[in-house]
């Protein structure tokens, strides 16, 4: 196929706006890289745009590392993350193979039911009091239960089971399977993009929630990391006592140090999506364009 | 038709049957939220638990008590040093259990959350711990009426001796510690230098810098001083030279100097002829904020300042990215240690506080030396265990816990010298971190707390050019330093103090926002009058009444 | 979906209740079974905290408990129409959500189309992974980015005065403050939700382009002839679904970066809740003008879902 002039000139056009592009988005990540491995004191001396470390060492990862409750609140999201997810996605599988069912009685009402949840909640304090009197207060239990179920995400669990051919599923209960057979054994594999999506949804739900942690968590040690974080990046890690008279402490790595704890709490995500990004676009697709 | 209401009618009753079923379980605790009705089931337990020990008997610190269990809020008066994840890990807090010899369990706020926040919820639902230190004084009648506190005053001479032989020695204090119907309702915060340290806050300069520019900090007295140094300062230098962390400026910054009494925090106070005002009406607070204004037009205020703060600002101050600044002895402490460390050649020491070009000035941040919080016991405490409490929190009181408070424990972090004064041990003196930093890990009376701060502490943690900040800031102004403040220790009837919360939560939002409004420009002064007209629809003269009625059963007690 | 719930597949129409709803349970007795567990959820976590919104209703004190607070009637919603911030409250959740539509909604798809006339597969590959990257950063991380890079003496400042502006703190400032808002977003968001407008595009017959080509079509005729075309379902399903979460807009996000300075614009109804209900304590009132926003949000989902059923015959429910 012969290429135009006009071709030459569109391409050119494009690759310069998409490097851009890629430029601006990756810039402010690249800067907390670079500032990550600075030196404070050139830091705080040389603001503005950087292209590499300013007194390159590593004296902030080191510090962050030793952070009390970096770690802790490390161990405590892969808790929450592990023992949610299959909560969550079997809540959903469960949801959604209800509303995508045909021929049964009581589907209007209980749908009605699962449906208004969308639109109605109770609200910061019914919630808080109800997590309270649950006792699931001050517990990793407060983040995992409450929000163990997304309708919005189980509608698009149902338009991907509904997409499975009916007759499937209609030649199963003629061999005898029931139904419990029929969602695992037959409809499951069909929709595994789609339950991928929703893992990744769910995931990143958890990951990163941070309100919940800060009104139903009371010990420091089980906090999830993002609430770590915003204590050290927004909060200065010293609001506690934000109007106290001597309130007065920074290291020498006070600045370095947020960077450093975006890294380090940043990359594992960042490894993790390739694995789901081919699901991704599959499921998409199927879950949420034909929604 | 008929089938799908049926079928709809059935479902509720199928769904019906899974929330009663829940509800039943939900409903007993949510029921004992009303904590007057009845204790919680764990703290009744505990309770039983005491009477098995047949009582309990003092016998001196350590009581030997460590099977005993007090659930403690700290509130954010003396949360662990940051160095350490929990109070579990942190000196003062875990040595204190073994002077006392019972077990605590401490509540603080969260890393990161707010701890008005923490202690709204806290109170909203759930069981509440045996102590409770928060800034509640005004509303303690309120909350003892409710049943949420005890009335201490029962037991208050024989469980807490010295406790209460502090609060005889001066009738100020006794009076801070009571309601209007002279019950006791907690144990509060002093400072031992009776006020010096309330005044904490003030103007400071890089006398460097001044000089720089041919000015000598001690010829900044009036607002036209000011006016000059800022514009010299900015001319010569860029930048914008005055920048603070709102929260050093936000109660008062340097109103006084207009014979203004608030900058951005709701603030109510007292005129010359006892009568309770609200800051932000006044005529002279909108002189104030005019200065300001002009200030901020002509870039001599730092535009960060809402976002900043004690952290950036010090920043700030080492990279002498500005010379003039309104911040507390403490950090000034700070910015010298900075300064010498990096050779930068700032000197940071006091300006006075301003005052106006004819020489008034109605006021300077400060106070009596009675601290906003108080340390309270909640009805979940069984009664039976109110003496070991009280004992407890009566400790801070003692000659010991005096010291325990403020140094740690002796030998650990802090020895006599041969002056027979306390000196801090290396642990403290060479702390990475430096010994500011390193002193609240042994200590809780560092700004607050349920106990008695010592004026040595603040010498041995400051340096000298910061005690002289303090020193000027004070002494200058003495008799304006506190006479101008709502008392701590007036307190409000039950229906006054539901009441003032209402009026007070809408006002307070509305006119600490439209401050920083007008100060950076958003808001028009023009529109000062309707702004306070918009503050008088909301309510603000029933909110005065209940304020002066409070104010007048204080002075009438 | 409603109609089929009792329409009967078998000649027993006119049988009795009794019978069909046994068999109903006989023949679906899993499939009750299975909704259960969703069930006992959403009684426990959803249904038992909406008995709470009746604080709504009362003054709660939390010492009497929700039961026992006295009963206000409709005090606190009047209280809410009345509040000075009402309207400005209304208006900046309608503003920031209206400018996140139009401005956050078209720009996946013009990436799409972008990253589509790509020719080299590396290139489009690298753009596709860098684009969605930084959705993988987390709101607190992100929030405090933007916070840094606004300071008076941060990244933008810096860039701005190299071309001869004037530093400032650009958060703020209520000018600059929707800018930011949606830069941040349109930073975080459009490389992820471009994913679903290329994974409608390779679904496209390239039979279509072939034909255009050899009518001699040119590139840009062909993008407006055939390829948008073919986006247009799409683009109207999922504009529809947002429009139902018109009031939905991002506390979490909003709480993170907003400050006194600039509350008449970044102020919202849910931050407002979060302010007045546990910060200041107004327990009932925060509950109150949380149900307010709930059901202004149910409105709008109603309508949405209405246009939805209309015009792409699959509403949500």
């Amino acid at each position: 196929m012969k290429r135009t002039k006009s071709d030459y000139i569109m391409d050119t056009v494009i690759t310069v706006i998409m490097v851009a592009l890629c430029f601006v988005t990756l810039y402010p990540m690249y800067y907390v890289i670079v500032a990550s491995f600075s030196n404070n004191q050139a830091l705080l001396a040389t603001p503005g745009v950087l292209w590499y470390p300013k007194g390159f060492n590593f004296g902030a990862y080191a510090m962050a590392f030793k952070h009390p409750l970096l770690m802790s609140g490390y161990k405590n999201i892969l808790f929450v993350l592990v023992v949610s997810l299959p909560i969550n996605i079997l809540l959903t599988l469960f949801c959604g193979y209800f509303m995508a069912s045909k021929n049964l009685m009581f589907k209007a009402p209980i749908v009605g039911l699962i449906m208004f949840t969308m639109f109605f909640n109770g609200g910061m304090i019914p919630n808080y009091l109800n997590v309270r009197s649950l006792g699931l207060y001050d517990s990793l239990w407060a983040l995992i239960l409450p929000g163990a179920l997304s309708v919005y995400n189980s509608v698009i669990c149902k338009t991907a089971i509904e997409a499975v051919p009916d007759s499937l599923s209609e030649s199963a209960y003629i061999d005898g399977a029931n139904d419990l057979i029929i969602l695992f054994r037959i409809i499951f594999p069909l929709i595994v993009p789609t339950t991928m999506v929703l893992l990744l949804y769910y995931g990143i739900g958890h990951w990163n929630g941070w309100f919940n942690a800060s009104i139903y968590l009371q010990d420091n040690y089980k906090l999830p990391i993002q609430n770590v974080l915003r204590a050290v990046l927004i909060a200065n890690s010293n609001i506690l006592n934000a109007a106290a008279a001597e309130n007065d402490k920074m290291d020498q790595f006070a600045e370095t140090i947020k960077y450093a704890a975006i890294v380090i709490s940043t990359v594992p995500v960042l490894c993790i999506y390739p694995f789901v990004q081919k699901y991704f676009v599959k499921g998409v697709m199927i879950g949420a364009v034909k929604g | 038709m008929s089938k799908r209401i049926l079928a709809s009618l059935l479902s509720m009753v199928m769904v019906g049957a899974v929330l009663s079923g829940c509800s039943n379980g939900g409903n007993a605790p949510a029921s004992s939220q009303g904590g007057s009705a009845a204790p919680a089931s764990s703290a009744a337990a505990s309770g039983s638990q005491a009477a098995s020990d047949g009582g309990f008997v003092f016998n001196g610190y350590p009581m030997g008590q460590e099977d005993q269990v007090i659930t403690w809020y700290g509130g954010p008066s003396y949360n662990p040093n940051a160095a350490y994840a929990s109070a579990d890990d942190s000196p003062f807090h875990t040595i204190l259990q073994e002077m006392l010899g019972v077990t605590i369990e401490w509540q603080f706020p969260t890393a990161g959350t707010e701890a008005t926040q923490a202690f709204n919820l806290m109170m909203a639902g759930g069981t509440l711990p045996d102590v409770i230190n928060h800034t509640l004084i005004k509303d303690a009648g309120r909350y003892i009426d409710e049943g949420t506190i005890y009335d201490l005053t029962p037991y208050i001479q024989e469980h807490a001796p010295a406790y209460y032989a502090w609060l005889q020695t001066d009738t100020a204090y006794d009076k801070a510690m009571k309601t209007d119907s002279g019950q006791y309702y907690g144990f509060g915060f002093f400072r031992e230098d009776g006020g010096w340290n309330d005044t904490y806050l003030g103007p400071v300069a890089d006398a460097a810098a001044l000089e720089e520019v041919g000015l000598k900090p001690d010829d900044i007295k009036t607002v036209s001083d000011w006016d000059n140094m800022l514009k010299v300062l900015k001319d010569a230098k860029g930048g914008a030279p005055l920048s603070f962390a709102k929260d050093r400026v936000k109660t008062t910054g340097i109103s006084g100097a207009f014979g203004a009494y608030g900058m951005i925090d709701f603030q109510l106070y007292i005129d010359g002829n006892n009568k309770v005002n609200l800051a932000h009406v006044q005529p002279e607070y909108k002189n104030y904020l005019t200065k300001l204004n002009d200030w901020w037009k002509a870039g001599y205020i730092d535009q960060d300042f809402i976002s900043l703060d004690d952290t950036a600002v010090r920043a700030k101050a080492q990279n002498r990215e500005m010379s003039v600044s309104i911040t507390s002895m403490g950090q000034i402490s700070n910015w010298e240690r900075d300064a010498n460390e990096n050779n930068t050649g700032a000197k940071w020491i006091a300006l006075s506080y301003p005052k106006s070009d004819d020489g008034n000035i109605s006021m300077v941040f400060g106070g009596k030396g009675i601290g906003e919080v108080a340390g309270t016991i909640s009805t979940n405490c069984p009664e039976e265990k109110i003496p070991l409490v009280m004992r407890a929190l009566d400790y801070a009181y003692t000659d010991e816990g005096f010291l325990y408070w403020n140094f740690g424990k002796e030998g650990n972090s802090w020895e006599y010298d041969s002056n027979g004064e306390p000196q801090y041990l290396p642990i403290v003196t060479e702390d990475p971190n430096g010994i500011n930093d390193a002193i609240d890990k042994f200590g809780g009376s560092t700004w607050s707390g349920n106990c008695i701060q010592a004026t040595k502490l603040l010498y041995l943690k400051n340096t000298d050019t910061a005690i002289a900040c303090n020193d000027k800031w004070f002494y200058e102004n003495e008799d304006v330093s506190g006479n101008w403040k709502m008392p701590n220790g007036l307190t409000y009837t039950a229906d006054e103090s539901t009441r003032n919360a209402e009026l007070q939560g809408s006002i307070k939002t509305y006119v600490e926002e439209q401050a920083v409004k007008f100060i950076t420009g958003e808001e028009s002064l023009d529109n000062f009058d309707n702004f306070v007209s918009t503050v008088e629809g909301m309510g603000l003269e029933e909110l005065l009444s209940i304020n002066q009625a409070a104010y007048d059963r204080y002075l009438a007690r | 979906m409603t109609g089929q719930a009792v329409k009967p597949s078998a000649p027993g129409n006119n049988q009795s209740l009794g019978y069909r709803l046994k068999r109903d349970f006989y023949r679906n007795k899993f499939k009750y079974l299975i909704i259960l567990p969703v069930l006992v959820y959403l009684a426990l976590f959803c249904y038992k905290p909406m008995y709470g919104l009746i604080i709504a209703f009362k003054e709660f004190r939390p010492n009497l408990g929700i039961a026992g607070s006295p009963w206000v009637g409709l005090k606190q919603f009047h209280n809410f129409f009345n509040d000075p911030y009402f309207f400005r409250l209304l208006r900046n959740t309608f503003t920031i959500s209206f400018l996140s539509i139009v401005f956050c909604f078209p720009a996946p798809i013009l990436l799409a189309l972008f990253i589509n006339e790509i020719r080299s597969n590396t290139f489009k590959k690298t753009v596709q992974t860098i684009t969605y990257m930084p959705y993988f950063i987390s709101m607190v991380v992100a929030c405090s980015l933007i916070r840094t890079y606004t300071q008076q003496n941060g990244i933008v400042s810096q860039i701005v005065m190299a071309f001869g502006g004037e530093a400032t703190n650009w958060l703020n400032k209520s000018e600059y403050f929707y800018a930011i808002y949606i830069i941040s977003e349109l930073w975080q968001t459009v490389g992820w939700n471009s994913i679903i407008y290329l994974a409608a595009l390779t679904g496209i017959d390239q039979e279509q382009y072939e034909a255009a080509r050899i009518d001699g079509a040119s590139r840009m005729q062909q993008l407006w002839r055939i390829t948008l075309p073919n986006l247009i379902p799409t683009i109207m399903i999922l504009l529809i679904l947002r429009m139902g979460s018109i009031l939905n807009v991002g506390f979490e996000k909003l709480i993170l970066i907003y400050n006194q300075g600039i509350y008449n614009v970044a102020d919202v109804i849910s931050t407002y809740v979060y302010r007045r209900g546990i910060i200041d304590a107004a327990y009932s009132y925060g509950a109150a003008v949380g149900l307010f926003n709930s059901i202004v949000n149910i409105i709008f989902l109603l309508v949405a879902n209405k246009l939805s059923t209309r015009y792409t015959e699959s509403g949500l429910f």
